[in-house]
């Protein structure tokens, strides 16, 4: 370390954990290219140890299939898409106390996962089995299980996870409480923080009513979901702020995700030319104005006319990188990504006609913070 | 004095009386330096703490180096903390970000020496800086140039190389 600067070669004589240091500023992107540069490179970006301070990204995705003829009927998946062959994740939650088809995938955020664990017990038949909702770390093993709130029993209200390990080691679960008819009429949240539940009430109005198979997106601390036509409705995890974003399509029929930019996009069926499926960004949350980022032909994503929107497909997530979307489309429930700035389609494998929703899209986390963890 | 015998000068600036110490580079160069602003470094605070003869040896960082570091302490340490969100904080931070952007104005050679002295001094935001001036240089580049600019040799096998960008292929390219 004494020599002079520049007399040697000061690069190769960083240690690891400063060129760690480093690289823990590159974006993932850039992290994957590196791994190419040597093999102390490729050790050093995928080591255990480093790979807890590293970026990640979109490895796979969570999903379910359901077979009478099977025993268990319901089980759970893990697709890799990473092109590494075997399987990231081994997707049998034997982690949680409860036998893996009595659990239930319900959303994924920043590396967690967001299960109803159905309590074990003869099917009593009306409404929904008794539950608790737990919170896993599917990279890590770790899992907390939460408190019960206040829903009645065989009630499964819609629930949402919100975490952003960049922000807080703490999550947060939001479920959306409605009255007889559908409609919203607040919020019950669980701040891993507190370890308690709280119910606000809504303040976005009267009549909303959720699309509750729509993924929903946690941006800045926020919860966006999509309702049927009262565009998209926002709130904070404390419960002060409700906002409500209006969007651009006449029919409202339409499903959100998060660009690789970190925005809030919109993807639905053009009003006026419904084989055109359109792609928005806010780019402004203050004037919520919506800029059209990209259209495609459905004729050219699926080779077929006339679709209907979430007829035969399904758009599951946004790469969080780059402009890629991934689709699950037919009767096979092939998953495939659609590159919007060089307009290609790729199919990357039949997931098979049994599976189903949720696609819960999965990017590890190898840090160790799971609040309150068992 | 209350520090040590390391604190061995006193000197004005800006009207006021100000603690200094010494910092002694490898080579033996001497930096008279406001407490202050050496406090910036975690292992130099310790070392006031603990207390010393003739100045504070520092064995891993040569003259030249030190310097840098240095400068950027003494700006550091010297802005005052007004009410946030008053224009003069404002200016204060735009004032600072500047210095630092012409401070990272360095070949790679140095940057990498200045984050092996900002580790071991632990002066936390200027390994932060530095760390990201070298991730922004080289975060665009192919894994060729990061071989060419770190100086690393490709012991890949052909193999294995076309096995690591099919492997990529698979989402980026």
């Amino acid at each position: 370390m004494e020599e002079p600067p520049g007399k040697r070669n000061p690069p190769a004589s960083l240690t690891d954990e400063l060129l760690v240091e480093i690289l823990r500023r590159v974006p993932v992107r850039s992290l994957c290219r590196f791994k190419c540069v040597s093999r102390s490179w490729r050790y050093l970006i995928s080591d255990p140890v480093h790979r807890k301070k590293l970026p990640q990204t979109l490895v796979g995705f969570f999903y379910h299939s359901w077979n009478l003829e099977r025993c268990p009927a319901r089980a759970h998946h893990f697709t890799n898409i990473t092109g590494k062959g075997a399987p990231f994740i081994f997707p049998d939650f034997s982690f949680f106390p409860v036998p893996s088809d009595h659990v239930r995938p319900l959303d994924s955020c920043n590396g967690l996962l967001l299960c109803r664990c159905l309590e074990p017990g003869p099917d009593e038949g009306d409404g929904y089995p008794p539950f608790h909702y737990a919170v896993c770390n599917p990279a890590t093993k770790k899992w907390v299980m939460l408190p019960d709130g206040s829903w009645a029993s065989g009630e499964a209200r819609t629930a949402r996870l919100g975490f952003d390990p960049v922000v807080s080691s703490h999550f947060h679960v939001v479920e959306y409480v409605v009255d007889d008819g559908d409609c919203v009429i607040g919020v019950e949240i669980y701040s891993s923080k507190t370890g308690a539940w709280s119910f606000m009430e809504s303040e976005w109005g009267n009549d909303v009513m959720l699309d509750d198979e729509a993924r929903s997106v946690f941006l800045n601390g926020f919860m966006h979901m999509v309702t049927y036509a009262a565009g998209i409705v926002v709130v904070d995890m404390e419960g002060k702020t409700w906002r409500s974003i209006p969007v651009p399509s006449e029919c409202d029929f339409g499903c959100i995700h998060q660009s690789h930019q970190g925005r809030l996009c919109f993807l639905n069926n053009d009003d006026v030319d419904a084989s055109k499926l359109l792609i928005w960004i806010l780019e402004d949350h203050g004037t919520h104005e919506w800029t059209l980022k990209h259209s495609v032909r459905k004729f050219f994503l699926f080779r077929r006319k006339n679709l209907a929107y979430d007829m035969g497909y399904r758009v599951i997530t946004f790469h969080p990188e780059c402009n890629l979307i991934y689709f699950v489309y037919g009767w096979d429930r092939t998953l495939m990504a659609y590159e919007m700035d060089r307009k290609e389609v790729r199919v990357i494998r039949n997931l098979g006609h049994e599976s189903s929703d949720p696609y819960l899209p999965f990017v590890p986390l190898f840090s160790e913070a799971l609040a309150d963890e068992q | 004095m209350a520090a040590a015998d390391s604190c061995d000068g006193i000197s004005t600036s800006g009207g006021g009386w100000e603690k200094t110490v010494t910092l002694v580079s490898s080579d033996d160069a001497r930096f008279e330096v406001r407490e202050a602003a050496a406090s910036l470094s975690q292992t130099v605070r310790r070392m006031i703490r603990a207390g010393g003869d003739g100045g504070i040896p520092l064995p891993k960082v040569d003259a030249r180096t030190l310097s840098t570091v240095l400068e950027y302490c003494n700006k550091h340490a010297a802005v005052p903390a007004p009410a946030p969100e008053s224009s003069s904080a404002e200016a204060a931070a735009v004032d600072l970000e500047w210095f630092d952007k012409e401070l990272m104005h360095v070949d790679l050679a140095t940057l990498c020496s200045l984050i092996r002295a900002a580790d071991y001094l632990e002066v936390a935001g200027l390994l932060d800086l530095t760390c990201k001036t070298v991730a922004d240089m080289i975060k665009s580049k192919t894994a060729e140039e990061i071989r060419q600019m770190f100086g690393i040799q490709n012991d890949f096998t052909p193999e294995e190389e076309e096995q690591l960008s099919r492997e990529n292929a698979g989402v980026f390219e």
